[in-house]
C-alpha cells in the first residue's frame, strides 16, 4: 500500500524535475529549416485595451515613447525631450553654466522608438515577452527598455492597447539566399546588425538620408536576429515594401524593393540559420587591496550614474533629474545617493520599511551589488528573478566600477 | 594752517589706503577696479557647510551655514528644506564641538546649555522627518552629547541593528553607550564600524574615553572593596547603578 502511494508521487516528482530541467536548457542554434508553416496559434491571450491605456499611464511609457492617444509627459518629466534639448543646446537652465555642464555629460536617451502602429508591425506575444524581459534589442542605442514592475496580464493589456494582438501569418514564400544578396546590395547592414549570421556588409543604404535621420535610424535599428520573433512574415513584407506607409514617423527609409525582393528578404530573416551567441556571463573582478573611499565611489559611480534618479532634489542643486519620488510605476524608494549619510540611510522596501542597501541578499551578496550585477544579466537576456538591474534601462556598470563598489563595501564603506 | 595740513594728510592717507597695489592700467591712477565677488548662493553655502562638517571642520561648517541663514539660533524646522539643512548643520556643529561653538544670535550659555539647544533642534528636525535614518542618527548623536543617554541609545541601537546608521560619530556615541551598559562586544563592534567609516580616527577616539573612565572607576571601586586583582576584567553589573542606561 505504502509503495503504491509513493510511486505516483515519485513519478510526478521525477517528471517535474525533468520538465524543469528542459525549460532551462538553452539551445545552441536556431534553424528555421525549409518549408515552415509559420501560421501560429496565439501564444498569449488577448489583453484588454482599456486597461492597457491605464497601464501605459501608470508605467509612464509617455516619458520616453510617443504613444497614440496618450498625451506626452510634461517637459520636466519627459526624459527624451529633456535630453534632446540639452544635446541640441536648446535647454534653458537657471544657471547657464549648468546647461553647458549637462551637455557634456548627456550622451544618450535623446531618442526612443515611438509606439505608433505597433499592431501593424509586431506580434502581440513579442510585445508581451519584451515588456516582461527587455533585452538589448537595439545594439547601437545606449539606453534600453527598462524592466518595469508590470505583470504579464498588464503587459498583455498594453499590447492590446497598442493593437498588437494578431499572430496569424502566411507561409514564408521567398528565396532566402536571394534575400541575403538583396540585403547586402540594398545596404541594410549600414544600420542593422544581424547577429548569429555572417555579418552584413556596412554598405551605405541605396537611398539618400539626412545625417540626422541616418544617425537616429542607425541607433534605433533593431538587431535583425529578433525579427522572426517580433514580426510575422506578412507584416515583414508589408513593412519592407512601405515603412512610412506603415509607421509615418519611422527613420527606416523606403528602400526600392519589388514584392519578390521583399519576400526574399523576409524569407531570409525568418529562415536563416542563426547561431545563438554563447551567453558569456559577466565576470567580476577580485576586490581591490588598496583603500577605496566614498569620495572615489561617489565620483566614479554614484554621482556619475546613479545620482540623476536617486538623489533628493534639494541636494542636487538644480542637477536633479526625475528626483527620488518614484516613477515608471515604481513607488518612491527615497534612496539618496547624494551624500554618505544618504547612502547609509537605505531605501524604503516593498514592506514600506527602511532597509539597508548593504544588507545581504539571497546569496549573501549586498543588495546594492546584486542590483548592479542583475543589470548585466538583463542585458544578456537572462531571466533575473526579483532583483531589478540598476541603472534602470541604462548600460550596466563596467567590471571596474563594480569592483570599486564591491571593494568599498568589503572595506567597511570608509568615508 | 595746522588744520589744513591735517586735512591734506588725512586725505592723502585715505587715498593711499585705497590705492591699488599694482598700478592700474590708466597711468597710476589712485583708484582701482575692485572685483566684485558675489556671495555664494545659500544652496552652495549649505552644501559647502555639509562638506565642512563631513570633513571634520564644525567651525567652518557653522560659519557657512550661518552665512546662508543669519537667524539659525531661533529658527525652527519648516517648509524650507534648505534652511532645515542649515539648522541641522548648526546643531551638529555645536554637538561635534562639544558645545564650544556658539550659533550667531544665541545668548550667552554654557557648553552644556548649547548642547541641550542642539539636541532640541535635532529633535524638532526628526519630528519633521520621522522616517529618515540620517536625521534619526543625528538625533541620537545629539542626545548622547547632551547626556540623554537612554534616549540616544534607543535611536542609535535601532539604526545600527538595521545597518542604517550613517556616521562614524553616531557609531562612536553608540560604542560609548554600549560600553557603559556593559555590552562590551557590541561596543567593540560599533567601534570597529566607527573606525571603518571615519576619515579621521580621532572621531572614534571619543569612544575610548568612557572605557578608560569606567575602567578607572572599576579599579577604584575594587581597590576600595579590597577585591582588586591585577588583570581582573571589569564587571559592568557592579556599576549598573551609576549608569544612565
Amino acid at each position: 500500500m505504502g509503495n503504491t502511494t509513493i510511486r505516483p508521487l515519485a513519478i510526478w516528482a521525477a517528471a517535474a524535475f525533468f520538465a524543469a530541467g528542459c525549460d532551462k536548457k538553452t539551445p545552441t542554434s536556431v534553424d528555421a529549416g525549409p518549408p515552415v508553416p509559420i501560421s501560429m496559434a496565439p501564444k498569449e491571450p488577448v489583453g484588454d485595451s482599456v486597461r492597457g491605456h491605464a497601464a501605459i499611464e501608470k508605467y509612464e511609457c509617455n516619458r520616453c515613447h510617443a504613444v497614440e492617444g496618450i498625451v506626452a509627459a510634461a517637459p520636466q518629466k519627459h526624459c527624451v525631450s529633456c535630453h534632446t534639448e540639452i544635446v541640441e543646446g536648446r535647454f534653458v537652465a537657471k544657471d547657464p553654466a549648468k546647461t553647458a555642464e549637462w551637455k557634456a555629460s548627456v550622451h544618450d536617451l535623446d531618442v526612443a522608438p515611438s509606439l505608433i502602429a505597433v499592431g501593424k508591425r509586431l506580434r502581440g506575444s513579442a510585445v508581451v515577452d519584451y515588456l516582461m524581459l527587455p533585452h538589448d534589442l537595439r545594439p547601437n542605442l545606449a539606453a534600453n527598455m527598462p524592466r518595469l514592475g508590470l505583470s504579464r496580464s498588464e503587459a498583455r493589456d498594453i499590447a492590446a492597447y497598442l493593437g498588437a494582438t494578431s499572430e496569424e501569418d502566411a507561409v514564408a514564400s521567398g528565396d532566402p539566399s536571394a534575400g541575403r544578396k538583396a540585403m547586402e546590395s540594398k545596404g541594410c547592414g549600414a544600420c542593422h546588425a544581424f547577429s548569429g549570421v555572417a555579418a552584413l556588409p556596412a554598405t551605405p543604404p541605396v537611398v539618400a538620408m539626412s545625417a540626422k535621420d541616418f544617425s537616429a535610424g542607425k541607433r534605433l535599428a533593431p538587431d535583425l536576429r529578433y525579427a522572426r520573433d517580433r514580426m510575422t512574415f506578412s507584416k515583414m513584407v508589408s513593412w519592407l515594401r512601405d515603412p512610412r506607409g506603415t509607421k509615418p514617423d519611422t527613420k527606416m527609409p523606403a528602400i526600392p524593393l519589388s514584392d519578390e525582393e521583399a519576400r526574399d528578404i523576409a524569407s531570409y530573416l525568418v529562415k536563416a540559420t542563426q547561431e545563438v551567441p554563447a551567453l558569456v556571463p559577466f565576470r567580476r573582478l577580485p576586490p581591490l587591496e588598496r583603500k577605496v573611499t566614498y569620495a572615489e565611489v561617489d565620483a566614479k559611480v554614484f554621482h556619475k550614474t546613479c545620482w540623476h534618479c536617486h538623489a533628493e532634489p534639494d541636494y542636487a542643486i538644480g542637477d536633479g533629474g526625475p528626483g527620488n519620488s518614484g516613477g515608471f510605476g515604481f513607488p518612491a524608494r527615497k534612496l539618496n545617493l547624494a551624500s554618505y549619510e544618504g547612502v547609509a540611510a537605505g531605501i524604503v522596501d516593498d514592506k514600506g520599511e527602511r532597509s539597508s542597501i548593504f544588507s545581504p541578499g539571497r546569496d549573501g551578496t549586498p543588495r546594492l551589488l546584486e542590483a548592479l550585477l542583475a543589470r548585466h544579466r538583463e542585458e544578456e537576456g537572462a531571466a533575473n528573478g526579483p532583483v531589478r538591474g540598476m541603472p534602470l534601462g541604462y548600460a550596466p556598470l563596467t567590471a571596474e566600477q563594480i569592483q570599486l563598489v564591491e571593494s568599498w563595501i568589503s572595506q567597511g564603506r570608509p568615508r | 594752517m595746522k588744520k589744513a595740513l591735517f586735512a591734506v594728510a588725512a586725505a592723502a592717507a585715505v587715498l593711499s589706503a585705497g590705492a591699488p597695489r599694482d598700478a592700474a592700467a590708466c597711468g597710476g591712477a589712485l583708484w582701482e577696479e575692485r572685483v566684485f565677488v558675489p556671495k555664494p548662493s545659500p544652496p552652495k553655502l549649505v552644501a559647502q557647510a555639509e562638506k565642512d562638517l563631513e570633513g571634520g571642520n564644525p567651525r567652518k561648517a557653522l560659519a557657512n551655514a550661518s552665512s546662508a541663514y543669519g537667524d539659525l539660533a531661533k529658527a525652527e524646522p519648516g517648509a524650507d528644506n534648505l534652511k532645515n539643512r542649515a539648522l541641522r548643520i548648526s546643531a551638529l556643529a555645536v554637538v561635534r564641538s562639544k558645545g564650544e561653538l556658539k550659533v550667531a544670535g544665541q545668548k550667552e550659555a554654557t557648553p552644556q546649555e548649547r548642547l541641550a539647544w542642539a539636541a532640541k533642534k535635532l529633535e524638532a528636525l526628526s519630528a519633521k522627518a520621522p522616517d529618515n535614518p540620517t536625521v534619526e542618527g543625528d538625533l541620537g548623536e545629539g542626545l548622547a552629547a547632551a547626556g540623554r543617554d537612554l534616549d540616544a541609545y534607543g535611536h542609535l541601537a535601532k539604526l545600527a541593528d538595521k545597518d542604517l546608521l550613517g556616521t562614524a560619530e553616531g557609531y562612536s556615541a553608540l560604542s560609548r553607550l554600549q560600553f557603559a551598559a556593559g555590552l562590551t562586544s557590541k561596543s567593540a563592534k560599533s567601534l570597529a564600524r566607527c573606525e571603518a567609516m571615519a576619515s579621521d580616527r580621532a572621531v572614534c577616539g571619543l569612544a575610548k574615553a568612557p572605557e578608560k573612565k569606567v575602567a578607572e572607576k572599576a579599579k577604584a571601586e575594587d581597590a576600595k572593596k579590597g577585591t582588586a586583582k591585577p588583570g581582573t576584567k571589569f564587571d559592568p553589573a557592579v556599576f549598573a547603578g551609576d549608569l544612565k542606561i
